[in-house]
């Protein structure tokens, strides 16, 4: 019995299934010579000419490239380098019309073209160079399928099945199209040679070159210049014999199994022109930057094959082929039957454009209107992939997708031989081209859905991990605690947190004595020493922004303030902490954070008010505030006006943010040394790094406790700042230490007093100097922040001026 | 008397044995969760927005599963409704939204407004904005289900939803929606 490699070898064909006889219309290019096209001013470089991801373009705007020079990196598997097809400046990468049948303009790469030749070549390799370097080459020469289908050539090369047969297609069924018969008919030994280099790299059983037969001098060519490697096979004409899996079924009587690939059962198929380039590119050194193009049609005068540089406008090389436009014009890319019409004569010709038919219409008409099927079932009859292409169209117009899936209409190759029998005149292909992109789109979508649930489950995941972390975390420290606690007796507690104050207090002030009175009048004096030297600079300075009486109310205020906190200070001091913690106790959390809102709306207006420079004194700005604070009474506000009044507050800081950032660099120095000098007088020398941590801890903290003194002002309305703050602190620090003794309260209270002083200090500073003299490290960081960013706003509005100037 | 006895000892071995039989199955094959839900939440388009007034997806495929309504879902659109109703085996009611083809949208931050203040990287379900304290943040396109949440938590309102950009790979192959340049003769 004979296997089918003897049968191959003894020259049977076998036949697929269907097929249809178009007038092949290709007498006009037939016998024309090809002819090399100048090279045009202007070329359109697409990132993406092939199937899978766009390539990433390696070259910016205005960079001169060589002839051969990488233009745009292939971006994962199936992919492919995008090759300079000449010397040329890179005018622009932009947007810019496809040769594609959506007309969706896709990223361009613009060159303009040089007078100088400096043709940039690979060294040429040879058949005994190693095959990894000739796929490199292949792959770096920016070659894909020169068919139609575009795929990666040094993908295809490189399969991980043993091959049997190497198939080179020079089928070219479609109507019009000649443009293989006339590289066949041309540049035969140098085919030839790129067949070699594909059998070097798949080491096939057999190699077979199948050629229709209504070409006869290309066969004659084919076989004079191949050798007995290599067979040279006519194969009937009928279309579409050219199709991959049509053809393997001709010369082999193997069928590609659904949703296979050909390599999967042995065999690679390869266009011939795609062996052409590939055996230029490795053994001449020349990457594809150019293909032959058949351009056809009654409408061209000088209809021929053209080698036509990659990227040339398809408007440019119809003009040079003698075009003459009429009314409601197609231009119709690749063949009449599986083409598509052009919508933006601008396209470029890319790899897979192997040609252009400018017909006029009583050459090629317009199709009949869509008539309803008649069920006649011709197309089943010459489908070449035995589909049912009347079902495919029920369905198709039900949108039933999965009706479609399983009859197979991924097997379609869109020959449109069932549309050419049509007598209804339906556009079937159109019909399953569209639910094909519905079905992909949905199959993507669900994919997508499907990557973020994963997502948002590890979201979860993630979120619910951070939180008992947390509160393990939480759980331990506060075990620690009683732990230390139940260690000590009260005694020890008491002289603990006695001495924690002690040491709080050195870090604190300068003077080491623990008397309360001494406390306050440390307090008093490192509050003044701030404010003189938080506004010396500023007096000093000829600042527009702060006069000299208004620095000097300031300071009045401010020791107004002090006094009434020594004043004060006894009287706490005696009094019962329950009561005076009874008065915050009593608001609600919600009452509370209504107030801190109020309070941040108050702060940023307050700064935006500084800043725009439109009060000079410092009193009615505290009025205003007080004023601003007062009316937006939130209690009754819904949640909406709080989102909106929160929002609002971002926008005013933000903005106060900026315009201090604006504001003259001078102005900025003076207020970094003062607060400089600030923390130097209210800190010990040897601040070690945790110290400074701590302190802006404290500042923080201290910023928070203003927010909520101001809320609770409102609340109270008390005229005393420091007192709620006071006893603000005090509650929180008994409910910190309720599980101690009262010694251990009191010794809180004594930390928390402190604590209040140096708040007091710094919420009177806040109050009375403005905000740039008062801005604490962090604050500084956040003004630099904004500096910058405004810096970068008014770059990018230059740039934009300079746009508009330009257009 | 024997018989009667044996006839006992019969069928209680034998109620023993499937009984132990059953309890093995129960354990052993034991469904962790409702597998309607399961269904349902396939269905679902996963985006999280939270727009049914469940915290996600899932949540609401299963309270769908225990007798929520079905029809909650907006940018599942009228389709999912049927998908679920066939499901649940119940009538398909009309979609609350207005719009029964929802247009996919993502999100889209304004850099140059953008403040660095991580509140959208804090709504977004899906972890799809890049970005820390201070800095740009940006949004990473694949990933965004365009669920709108990150809109409404931002302070300087630099985040708009802008519809999907049609490309060559994801056109819908509608040639009559092609405006064709009709060359001038």
């Amino acid at each position: 019995m004979k296997t089918i490699l003897n049968l191959v070898d003894d020259g049977q064909l076998w036949k697929f299934h269907g097929g249809i006889h178009p007038p092949s219309r290709k007498e006009r290019t037939q016998d024309s010579a090809i002819v090399t096209i100048p090279m045009p001013a202007t070329l359109y470089i697409p990132v993406s000419q092939h199937i899978g991801q766009p390539a990433l373009p390696v070259i910016s705007a205005g960079m001169d490239v060589a002839q051969g020079q990488l233009l745009a990196r292939k971006e994962g598997f199936i992919s492919a380098n995008v090759i300079a097809p000449t010397d040329a400046n890179i005018s622009d990468i932009r947007l810019h019309g496809a040769c594609h049948p959506s007309g969706i303009a896709t990223q361009t790469i613009i060159l303009e073209t040089s007078e100088s030749r400096d043709e940039l070549t690979f060294s040429p390799l040879t058949l005994s160079s190693e095959n990894s370097e000739i796929i490199e080459r292949i792959s770096a020469s920016g070659i894909t399928g020169l068919g139609g289908a575009s795929f990666p050539t040094a993908v295809k090369l490189a399969p991980n099945k043993p091959i049997d047969y190497l198939i080179i297609n020079a089928a070219e069924c479609e109507p019009y199209i000649t443009a293989d018969d006339a590289l066949m008919r041309e540049r035969a030994s140098e085919i030839i040679d790129g067949i070699k280099v594909m059998q070097k790299l798949l080491s096939p059983q057999r190699t077979i070159i199948a050629i229709e037969d209504n070409k006869p001098q290309a066969i004659a060519a084919m076989e004079t210049a191949a050798d007995d490697t290599i067979i040279v096979r006519a194969i009937p004409t009928l279309y579409p014999a050219g199709g991959e899996k049509q053809l393997i079924e001709v010369l082999t009587s193997m069928q590609v199994p659904s949703g296979k690939i050909p390599a999967d059962i042995g065999i690679v198929v390869q266009n011939i022109a795609t062996a052409y380039a590939a055996g230029k590119a490795v053994l001449k050194g020349q990457p594809l930057v150019s293909r032959i193009v058949t351009v056809t049609g009654d409408l061209v005068q000088r209809p021929g094959n053209y080698e036509v540089p990659l990227g040339m406008s398809i408007k440019d090389l119809l003009e040079h082929c003698g075009f003459s436009k009429v009314s409601a014009q197609k231009i119709i890319v690749g063949g009449p039957m599986m083409g598509f019409s052009l919508n933006d004569i601008n396209a470029p010709i890319v790899k897979s454009t192997n040609c252009i038919i400018a017909a006029s219409d009583t050459e090629l008409p317009n199709p009949p209107i869509e008539q309803n099927c008649i069920r006649c079932g011709d197309c089943e009859q010459v489908c070449p992939a035995e589909l049912l292409p009347q079902q495919l169209q029920w369905f198709a117009k039900d949108q039933d997708y999965d009706k479609l899936k399983e009859h197979d209409l991924f097997d379609c190759i869109e020959c449109g031989a069932c549309a050419y029998v049509c007598p209804s005149s339906i556009p079937l292909v159109q019909y399953y081209r569209v639910a094909k992109a519905e079905i992909r789109s949905e199959d993507r979508e669900k994919e997508q859905a499907q990557r973020a649930k994963e997502r948002f489950e590890a979201r979860t995941a993630r979120l619910e991990r951070d939180k008992t972390e947390r509160e393990e975390r939480n759980r331990l420290a506060a075990e620690k605690r009683k732990a230390a606690m139940s260690n000590n007796n009260d005694g020890d507690a008491v002289a603990a947190a006695l001495a924690r104050v002690k040491a709080k207090k050195s870090q604190t002030s300068a003077s080491t004595d623990a008397a309360p009175e001494d406390r306050v009048a440390a307090a008093i004096a490192s509050a003044k020493a701030k404010k003189a030297q938080a506004t010396q600079p500023a007096v000093a300075e000829p600042s527009e922004q702060v006069t000299d009486q208004k620095s000097r109310v300031a300071d009045a205020i401010a020791r107004a303030k002090a006094k009434k906190l020594a004043a004060q200070q006894p009287k706490v001091d005696k009094e019962e902490p329950v009561s005076e913690s009874s008065e915050p106790a009593s608001q609600s959390p919600e009452q509370i954070k209504k107030a801190r809102i109020a309070a941040t709306i108050a702060k940023a207006k307050a700064k935006k008010l500084a800043s725009q420079q439109e009060l000079t004194e410092q009193e009615p700005t505290q009025e205003s505030v007080q004023e601003i604070t007062d009316s937006s009474e939130p209690v009754s506000q819904s949640p909406e006006q709080i989102k909106k009044a929160r929002i609002a507050a971002t926008i005013a800081k933000a903005k106060a943010k900026k315009l201090a950032a604006q504001q003259e660099p001078t102005e900025q120095e003076p207020t970094q040394e003062s607060v400089q000098e600030v923390t130097d007088s209210s800190e010990p020398a040897s601040q070690s790094p945790e110290q400074i941590k701590k302190a802006r801890i404290a500042a923080t903290i201290a910023k928070a406790k203003a927010k909520k003194l101001a809320a609770q002002k409102m609340f109270q309305q008390e005229p005393t700042k420091l007192e709620s703050a006071q006893q603000e602190q005090m509650t929180q620090t008994q409910i910190q230490n309720k599980t101690s003794g009262d010694s251990h309260i009191a010794a809180a209270m004594a930390k928390a007093k402190n604590d209040a002083e140096k708040e007091a200090s710094q919420v009177m500073a806040d109050a009375s100097i403005q905000k740039p003299q008062t801005m604490s490290p962090e604050e500084q960081k956040k003004a630099r922040i904004a500096k910058v960013v405004a810096k970068a706003k008014a770059k990018a509005l230059a740039n934009k001026n300079l746009d508009n100037k330009d257009n | 008397m024997s018989i009667v006895l044996i006839a006992i000892a019969v069928l209680t071995a034998l109620g023993l044995v499937f009984g132990l039989l059953l309890g093995f199955a129960s354990i052993k094959f034991k469904v962790e969760e409702d597998p309607i839900a399961e269904k349902i939440d396939e269905i679902l388009p996963q985006t999280q927005c939270g727009q049914c007034g469940y915290p996600g997806c899932k949540p609401y495929a299963e309270a769908v599963a225990n007798g929520e309504a079905i029809n909650k879902c907006a940018p599942g659109g009228k389709q999912t409704i049927e998908v679920i109703a066939s499901i649940m085996g119940v009538e398909v009611p009309p979609a609350q939204s207005e719009e029964t083809t929802p247009v996919k949208t993502i999100a889209l931050i304004i850099e140059e407004d953008c403040i660095g203040c991580t509140k959208c990287i804090q709504a977004c379900p899906v972890d799809a904005i890049m970005g820390t304290t201070k800095q740009m943040h940006t949004v990473i396109i694949d990933e965004c289900t365009g669920c709108d949440l990150c809109v409404d938590p931002c302070p300087v309102d630099c985040i708009v939803m802008i519809p999907v950009k049609q490309t060559p790979q994801n056109w819908n192959a509608q040639l009559t929606a092609i405006p064709v340049k009709l060359l001038e003769p």
